[in-house]
């Protein structure tokens, strides 16, 4: 049954994600027009769409390469943004099954937050498959590299991005990602703080390791405080929050 | 060059983000220490803090008007829950101070 079903499956993954297409669309779009602002050409742009396949983390690196951050601090820069996926891995292996078609590392190069949201809520909801997932990440993957094309074609018409301040659109970027994440006063202390720290630091190293550092510092505070929290009533962990 | 520079700038941080994605499934059904878990949830909103700031606070003619197309474009994301929505709000709001404060 579920094999006859397989493609029946992958299409149910590729229609249960379009609802999200409204909201990855643009930011792919915008994306690839910060690129080309950037200075990366066409080709380096698809290639990390199709690479990274992570928004987030493909703002951050023409960001830091447009402010001439070395590629080592790009690099982990990325790592660290990407981490979460980590999480996701772990949470869903257990669901996927021993042995999966295709084999789970070439489903791994689909997992993004939409499609382990989705595909984990499905799994829950007890209509979860590997051809599911497998769809959920197609459907994003198609969709991003067309908004990626899309970006390209409408950056290289763009007039001199520098002389009318496009370059702001880096900065609007990652407020539009910060704000709806700002949950907790927890949130608000980690994001005074890092503002603080990234301030400071960048008067003192290249873009990339100002970013990692102030990640490495904020969010400890941000884990310390929460452990605080817990550990009211847990034995407590070294590493206090004051 | 710069081209070469760019395309293997892509590979390895496409390589690392890999790494991250098989990562999990590699560990399985281990478990991750609280403490990095608490610290993993924090990284997004840290990170994004770190690479909006130096393109907001530029100590510089242009200044109130990132600041305020910043906080336009902050109000706009949570009223409309849009990303697009910031974007235009935000960068409609910094042009029109720049342009009124001759800092374009």
């Amino acid at each position: 049954m579920r094999r006859s079903g397989y493609w029946r499956d992958v299409r149910r993954g590729l229609v249960a994600m379009v609802p999200l297409w409204p909201g990855v669309v643009p930011f792919g779009v915008a994306f690839a027009i910060l690129a080309r602002t950037a200075g990366f050409s066409a080709l380096a742009t698809q290639a990390l769409s199709i690479f990274v396949f992570a928004g987030a983390s493909q703002v951050a690196t023409v960001t830091l390469y447009a402010s001439g951050a070395g590629a080592v601090g790009i690099v982990l820069t990325v790592l660290l943004l990407n981490l979460r996926h980590l999480l996701y891995g772990l949470s869903l292996r257990p669901w996927l099954g021993a042995r999966t078609r295709p084999p789970w590392p070439a489903l791994a190069f689909l997992l993004t937050d939409e499609a382990y949201g989705v595909s984990i809520r499905e799994y829950l909801d007890g209509g979860g498959s590997v051809p599911f997932f497998l769809g959920c990440g197609l459907s994003l993957f198609s969709v991003w590299q067309l908004a990626t094309i899309t970006g390209s074609l409408l950056g290289s018409v763009l007039p001199n991005p520098k002389g009318i301040g496009l370059d702001f659109i880096f900065a609007l970027t990652f407020l539009a990602l910060l704000v709806p994440l700002v949950r907790s006063w927890r949130h608000v202390v980690v994001t005074a703080v890092a503002a603080v720290a990234a301030f400071v630091l960048t008067h003192y190293f290249a873009g990339g390791v100002a970013v990692l550092l102030t990640v490495l510092i904020a969010a400890t505070l941000g884990a310390a405080l929460e452990s605080a929290k817990t550990g009211a009533d847990a034995p407590r962990e070294s590493g206090g929050a004051a | 060059v710069t081209q070469t520079q760019q395309l293997a700038l892509a590979l390895a941080a496409g390589l690392v983000t890999y790494v991250t994605r098989i990562g999990g499934f590699l560990l399985g059904t281990r478990k991750v220490p609280a403490f990095a878990e608490r610290f993993l949830k924090y990284v997004p909103v840290a990170a994004f803090t770190a690479l909006f700031v130096p393109g907001a606070v530029t100590l510089d003619a242009q200044m109130p008007a990132r600041l305020a197309g910043a906080a336009v474009a902050a109000v706009a994301v949570l009223w409309l829950r849009q990303l697009w929505a910031g974007l235009v709000a935000g960068m409609a709001v910094f042009w029109l101070v720049a342009v009124l404060m001759h800092a374009l």
